[in-house]
């Protein structure tokens, strides 16, 4: 039980996919200007991520190494059409706002990501749980932003707009890598120019 | 047969079996939604005629004419845009134009936002007063120019058309 919590907070906290990694962050700017529309976003990329996670899982000894990729895209894909189909009959009002994202989520590099790093090298139930802290980090990231975003949008118009999603995402990086920093107690090391870049391994950026 | 061919062969087919796994599943989905997808998607075209018309019109009555009711004549055209047809409905009343609306469309999602009520489409037709184009001085709108001009042009083509409409309206 404990293995399990230990496994899921590992990949919803500290591997976060959005914040810890710098993934799917293209969807987290477009969509987020609202809670509902994060909401509806992080809904469908989790049930594709679980999804294709078990998916994989259960096919890792049956599918050479050579066309794994194509197999895992292939996956992902039909998951995303159906989470798609599904959206446009029974949750048509939120489809509309967010049709467009909800068919990129195939091409989010995040799920892509844990199939490749995860979900082929281990059994169903470790690598579906990785997928569902995977999941509940990218929403908790979207939901954030979501909230802060519609928040300030009143105020400040900026916030709703695409700029704004960048600085209100930098700043709550910025807030996330303090709070961090001094629970970790790492020895501040004075970086020539102040870099704005990460050291830290596996924080790489992409869309 | 050498290892190299059967490692292939072993690809193609653990990749064409999960397709064949995939595309059935894709075909099982579609035939349990596709009935409620076209009922949201016309219910969705209703809605607009609704907001722009104020009744409930079903589309091409007679050639163009949609709804002619009490001075109000609303006029569908159908042009292309970047994704195909789309349908474009102008209402008039009393000989003014006094709305443009796309209720069906397959532009590019995040593109076609300029046909939200609340965005560029809205002020088409307060714009517009007279018969011709004027009022509104837009060629296109920037990121979008294929379907603001679909719909300008359909704009021009249901403001000739109007000419011919109202007397048989009237009738």
């Amino acid at each position: 039980m404990v293995r399990t919590l230990k496994l899921v907070k590992a990949a919803a906290v500290e591997r976060n996919a959005a914040w810890a990694q710098g993934l799917g962050l293209c969807p987290l700017f477009a969509v987020t200007t609202s809670i509902e529309n994060a909401a509806a976003l992080a809904a469908a990329s989790g049930v594709v991520l679980v999804g294709a996670a078990a998916a994989v899982a259960a096919l890792r000894s049956l599918v050479p190494a050579d066309v794994r990729l194509p197999c895992f895209v292939l996956i992902i894909a039909t998951l995303t059409a159906s989470v798609t189909m599904l959206a446009e009959a029974f949750a048509f009002d939120v489809y509309t706002r967010v049709a467009l994202f909800l068919q990129l989520v195939v091409t989010n590099c995040m799920i892509l990501g844990r199939m490749e790093q995860f979900a082929s090298r281990n059994p169903v139930p470790r690598a579906t749980l990785d997928a569902l802290g995977t999941a509940l980090g990218f929403a908790f990231a979207l939901l954030a932003l979501g909230a802060v975003r519609e928040a300030l949008a009143g105020a400040v118009p900026l916030a709703a707009l695409a700029p704004g999603g960048f600085i209100v995402a930098g700043l709550l990086l910025a807030l996330g890598r303090a709070a961090t920093a001094r629970t970790r107690r790492e020895p501040r090391r004075a970086r020539p120019g102040g870099g704005a870049s990460s050291t830290r391994p596996g924080s790489q950026a992409s869309a | 047969m050498p290892a190299a061919l059967t490692a292939a062969l072993r690809g193609a087919l653990v990749l064409g079996g999960l397709m064949a796994v995939a595309g059935l599943g894709l075909a099982l989905v579609n035939a349990g939604t596709a009935t409620r997808i076209e009922e949201n998607r016309r219910a969705a075209r209703q809605a607009v005629l609704r907001e722009l018309t104020g009744l409930d019109v079903e589309m091409a009555t007679h050639q163009n004419v949609v709804a002619c009711e009490q001075g109000l004549v609303a006029l569908a055209m159908v042009e292309r845009g970047y994704g195909g047809a789309m349908d474009v409905v102008a209402a008039f009343r009393n000989g003014r134009l006094v709305g443009v609306r796309v209720p069906r469309h397959t532009e590019t999602p995040g593109f076609a936002d300029i046909l939200a009520p609340a965005d560029w489409i809205g002020g088409l037709g307060a714009a517009a007063g007279g018969t011709a184009l004027g009022g509104a001085d837009i060629d296109a709108v920037t990121g979008a120019t294929i379907t603001s001009r679909a719909v300008l042009r359909a704009r021009a083509a249901a403001i000739d058309r109007y000419g011919e409409a109202a007397p048989w309206c009237e009738r």
